[in-house]
């Protein structure tokens, strides 16, 4: 992990009026409107979009930028460069969730109904994990497209992880459900604490959500040490 | 500490589109190394390949016995790309402490290095405090310089340093290269400012079509004459007696004036002395071709691998 990278990316983040705006956004109405009706911290903003707004491009736009040359000319490991742009957008993300939790808990406790501490302690693990998840996926996506081409691969994914189930189900084609859930699982890596919690541990949630976060990560490590950087025309 | 490119090949598309073809070369430490060609010629694949941003199809590049892609090599390499792409949203001060960070050089030294790099470049402290985004592209040139000079590298990769910078930033940038050289860092450098390429470079090499063409060395030992235009006030008597005797060659003569390659100045002077000695009446001698544009011009005039350049970077 090179932390010069993290935080030089969560500065470069908050550079960026389109995403605060996008994050105030996401997350200010959903507190906005818990602020005048109260509610319960399911009515926060997603995490996994908070997620997606810090991490979108968060490779890809240093390919097309062509930033990545100097990065690379310094003692600058790609497989570094890699982990450090997922650490620093989950660590973005995190913040983020963080805050939102602080003000909708005081805006619960506002409405004289804070909430507990077990319900805290689920959303942030909740949160967090979520954030984690997509962060990686989105490295994933962003080390295989340039600029923020990211996003419309995982559209393209989602949009095939909701149709593909439901044609193969039309067909009996179970490969084809089976395809699809796989394709869900990795658009939204989740790990739901409060499950775990309430119906006990399973290997089987925790080994999907870790499986897709490395090997999201190990892909993207492979992309990044493959791919070539030139701005030498294909003429020269 | 030697770099040496063996057999260097590179194509793109496919194969389709040769841009390096068996390229060998080495350079030595110390020496500072010119890449000279046409648009498209190969030279900045070359340097790409250099600096480990691209994978031959085949050959090797060793930087004093590394991969280009070691780490520890790349903690003693300076590079400054043709186009240089900042993050835009630093200051210029925030940008060199992020390089020097990313350098892995002491944090202690960095405030004072930072100063020191920027003073060196000739950017005001008012200047270096404005986001990136505020740069004009001379200063963003000589910010990109002052990055890649962060360190004292050993190594330095310098793609058109002085594409759009002012006279004054060419005369600085040309000041820095010399005192990089004195210091004993490896030097390669890309570029069309073919002047600038021959006052600093001990020697430099024609890339064409992907090969390299012709070796060039600039200084002692060159093999290539220079031409100089010499302009007579009456017509001049025979001239090719008073060049053969002067060891310079006639190019080409007219009614009053005529071309000669020389090797040096001091060749010049001898050719001169040798013209006035046989009763030529000489108004003017002006300099018509450097050595380097015989070079880019007539790249066939030199033999194509002279040895490496023996106590470059003297």
């Amino acid at each position: 992990m090179n932390y010069t990278l993290v935080f030089a990316f969560l500065r470069q983040r908050l550079a960026s009026p389109l995403r605060v705006i996008l994050v105030a956004v996401v997350a200010g109405f959903p507190l906005l409107a818990m602020l005048a009706a109260g509610g319960s911290l399911s009515t926060l903003g997603n995490s996994y979009f908070l997620a997606l707004i810090v991490s979108a491009g968060l490779i890809g736009q240093d390919v097309s930028n062509g930033t990545l040359q100097l990065l690379f000319a310094r003692p600058v490991s790609r497989p570094s460069y890699v982990l450090s742009r997922w650490f620093g957008a989950t660590l973005g993300a995190g913040a983020l969730i963080v805050l939102e939790l602080a003000l909708g808990a005081a805006a619960m406790a506002l409405h004289h109904d804070p909430p507990t501490p077990g319900d805290v302690g689920v959303f942030l693990a909740n949160g967090v994990l979520m954030a984690a998840g997509a962060a990686a996926v989105v490295t994933l996506a962003s080390s295989l497209v340039t600029g923020l081409g990211d996003l419309g691969l995982l559209l393209v994914a989602w949009l095939l992880g909701l149709t593909l189930p439901q044609i193969g189900m039309a067909r009996g084609w179970s490969w084809m459900v089976f395809t699809g859930e796989q394709l869900q699982h990795l658009v939204w890596p989740q790990l739901d604490v409060g499950t775990l919690v309430s119906r006990g541990f399973s290997w089987h949630d925790l080994t999907v959500y870790l499986s897709t976060v490395i090997g999201s990560l190990a892909i993207a490590v492979v992309a990044v040490n493959r791919r070539e950087l030139s701005y030498a025309s294909a003429n020269a | 500490m030697t770099l040496v490119i063996e057999r260097l090949s590179k194509s793109y598309r496919g194969g389709r589109v040769r841009a390096l073809d068996d390229v060998s070369l080495t350079i030595a430490e110390g020496e500072v190394f010119g890449i000279i060609g046409p648009n498209g010629a190969g030279k900045t694949t070359l340097l790409g390949c250099l600096l480990g941003f691209l994978r031959p199809d085949a050959g090797s590049v060793t930087i004093g016995g590394a991969s280009p892609d070691d780490l520890t090599v790349r903690k003693r390499t300076g590079y400054l790309p043709e186009r240089l792409v900042m993050d835009r949203w630093m200051t210029g001060i925030e940008f060199l402490r992020y390089h020097h960070a990313l350098a892995r050089l002491p944090e202690s030294e960095r405030a004072q290095a930072v100063e020191t790099a920027l003073t060196r470049v000739g950017l005001d402290p008012a200047a270096s405090a404005r986001t990136i985004r505020r740069y004009s592209r001379g200063m963003l040139q000589r910010l990109g310089l002052a990055q890649a000079l962060l360190g004292e590298p050993r190594w330095v990769f310098l793609d058109e340093p002085a594409s759009g910078v002012d006279p004054a930033g060419v005369v600085l940038f040309r000041r820095l290269l010399l005192e990089v050289k004195a210091r004993g860092a490896t030097v390669v450098l890309n570029s069309h400012q073919l002047e600038q390429v021959e006052r600093v470079c001990d020697r430099v090499a024609f890339v064409q079509g992907g090969r390299v063409q012709a070796i060039e060395t600039m200084h002692a030992g060159a093999t290539l004459a220079r031409v100089v235009r010499v302009r007579f006030a009456a017509a001049p008597p025979p001239l090719e007696p008073a060049a053969t005797r002067a060891g310079a060659t006639l190019e080409s003569a007219g009614e009053r004036d005529a071309r000669f390659g020389v090797g040096d100045d001091a060749a010049a002077a001898r050719l001169v002395a040798a013209l006035v000695q046989a009763g030529a009446q000489v108004a003017e001698v002006v300099p018509d071709e450097s050595r380097l544009e015989r070079l880019f011009l007539h790249p066939g005039a030199v033999p194509p691998s002279p040895p490496p350049a023996p106590g470059a970077g003297a």
